[in-house]
């Protein structure tokens, strides 16, 4: 066996190694997207991948029984809003943080970081009492507010931090010279050139703000 | 006496540092940080100081009536309340198991992964796609693969002559269970957080060692492990508070049975506050378990530390 062919095998071999570790990952979802064909016996009933017979009409009962697209729009839309709100406000911090000389930012990071330490179940009752006081009570705010400023805004607020250390300082110090202020460079030099960071911080903040919209939030509503 | 020219010397004396560019700096400093810092102080540290608050009153959510009890919450916590400390053993052994098993294979596929190959990409993919999956959706399916007799997962066992458990049933392979499902889930994150790391590897290390005639094991044990550090630590304390955090996924799947072999802390302070109403004590619960995840990870960081020096 000629060297090239005994590397392809290997390979080969690697990739059905592979194929079968990725099954308990992707059966679920292939296991979704059949379900989302079949009929309700059949999906609780059986656990193959191929529908016996094709149901297009899920995919209009789902409008039918519940208002699906307003939820749907709903999720999007605070979506956007917590992105963009994440973006602006992490960046700020990050670049302060990364960038500015002031005395207590150690200790401001450790208090952030601690932020991480607490499940949101947490902080529940006394932010639903929050909300009451400041009649925000069964609007979207709360959705918006908790995660801009929860976990994830302190995430968003590291990435962009650790992203904004890396930037040669010396692209600010010649806007500096040009007369731009501190919020000029943050916004004509730091946030362009760091488009990376935010494109990984608006992503990673819209799914999970898609995703995880809460279960709890029904239920908590006693 | 003093005459007016000296006086007003020393008043622009004094007032001079109120100027200084590092006063200044400072102080813009502190305006980009205002948004982060009063969301922090309303939504987080506020609420918190109040929890800490309830965990001294006995307060039922019902009849909305707070009496000061002082430490009782805590003493029947720790004391009393045979629930607690199965509850914490359960929390540990989650992060025991979750926290190895989630880092070992997400640094394998990591390894297997970061250097661009045929199909690599696709891989990378199906194994992040989880992370980004609904948690609700995702305990369901699996609620439905792990069924007893007619899941999924036993009826592949039967194929190759395995008798499989009743999963979700049993309280330890509940357990394993509930473990196994949450990895699958977000082990992409920390795959994804190695690859960045490993790509970061000045190739001319590796050059150098195979060179010298290292074996694959001992480029990976003596240049590409120590390289991770930094990455290991970051993703061992996130992973570790994560899985002590865990709520929604043991909520969804086995809802803390069965016999409570499921029941973990976040869960058990649910409970607490909104199945028995007992703010009180779910908050003293919360406190302590605060406690718990603030002693462990600073307990990381330190062990990192010594081990680094």
């Amino acid at each position: 066996m000629t060297r090239r062919t005994h590397r392809l095998v290997t390979r080969i071999c690697w990739l059905i190694t592979l194929s079968v570790v990725a099954i308990p990952f992707a059966f679920p979802f292939l296991w979704m997207i059949a379900g989302s064909f079949k009929n309700a016996a059949e999906v609780l009933g059986s656990t193959s991948l191929i529908p016996t017979t094709i149901r297009w009409t899920n995919y209009v009962e789902v409008f039918e029984y519940q208002p699906f697209a307003r939820q749907y729009f709903n999720s999007l839309y605070i979506a956007v809003l917590v992105s963009v709100f994440t973006l602006i406000i992490s960046s700020l911090a990050g670049y302060a943080l990364a960038r500015m000389r002031f005395a207590g930012a150690g200790l401001l990071m450790l208090f952030l970081i601690s932020a991480l330490m607490v499940p949101e179940e947490v902080t529940i009752i006394p932010n639903f009492f929050l909300f009451g006081w400041l009649d925000l009570m069964d609007t979207h705010w709360p959705l918006v507010l908790l995660p801009v400023f929860g976990s994830h805004g302190v995430m968003a607020t590291f990435l962009m931090r650790q992203y904004f250390l890396a930037i040669p300082k010396e692209l600010e110090e010649a806007g500096k010279m040009d007369g731009l202020s501190r919020l000029g460079i943050w916004w004509k030099i730091a946030l362009p050139m760091s488009r990376p960071a935010l494109a990984a911080v608006t992503i990673i903040t819209f799914l999970f703000s898609c995703v995880n919209r809460r279960v709890k939030r029904d239920q908590i509503a006693v | 006496m003093i005459s007016p020219d000296t006086k007003s010397a020393t008043a622009r004396k004094t007032r001079a540092p109120l100027l200084t560019l590092r006063r200044r700096e400072a102080m813009e400093a502190w305006l980009f940080l205002s948004p982060t810092v009063i969301g922090f102080v309303v939504f987080f540290l506020g609420p918190l100081i109040a929890v800490f608050g309830y965990s001294l009153t006995e307060w039922n959510l019902l009849t909305q009536r707070a009496t000061w009890v002082g430490l009782e919450n805590y003493t029947d916590a720790l004391g009393n309340n045979p629930d607690f400390w199965p509850v914490l053993s359960n929390s540990l052994i989650f992060a025991v198991g979750l926290v190895p098993m989630n880092m070992a294979l997400a640094l394998c596929l990591a390894l297997s992964l970061s250097r661009p190959a045929f199909g690599n990409v696709f891989f990378r993919v199906v194994f992040f796609a989880p992370v980004v999956t609904s948690a609700v959706a995702w305990a369901i399916v699996w609620k439905f693969l792990l069924q007893g007799e007619a899941g999924a997962v036993n009826q592949m066992l039967a194929t190759v002559g395995i008798d499989g458990p009743n999963w979700l049933r049993e309280p330890d392979w509940a357990m394993f269970a509930v473990i196994f499902t949450r990895v699958i889930k977000m082990v992409g994150l920390n795959m994804i957080l190695y690859i960045a790391a490993l790509q970061s590897v000045p190739r001319d290390y590796e050059a150098a060692a195979v060179l010298e005639g290292a074996s694959r094991w001992q480029i990976f044990k003596w240049i590409i492990w120590p390289l991770l550090a930094p990455t290991t630590l970051v993703i061992m304390v996130v992973t570790t508070i994560g899985s002590l955090k865990i709520f929604d996924h043991i909520f969804l799947m086995t809802g803390g049975g069965p016999e409570n072999g499921t029941l973990v802390l976040a869960f058990y302070v649910y409970q607490q506050a909104f199945e028995f109403f007992d703010v009180g004590y779910a908050s003293a619960l919360a406190v302590i378990m605060f406690v718990v995840i603030l002693a462990l990870t600073l307990l990381q960081v330190a062990l990192r530390n010594r081990n680094a020096s």
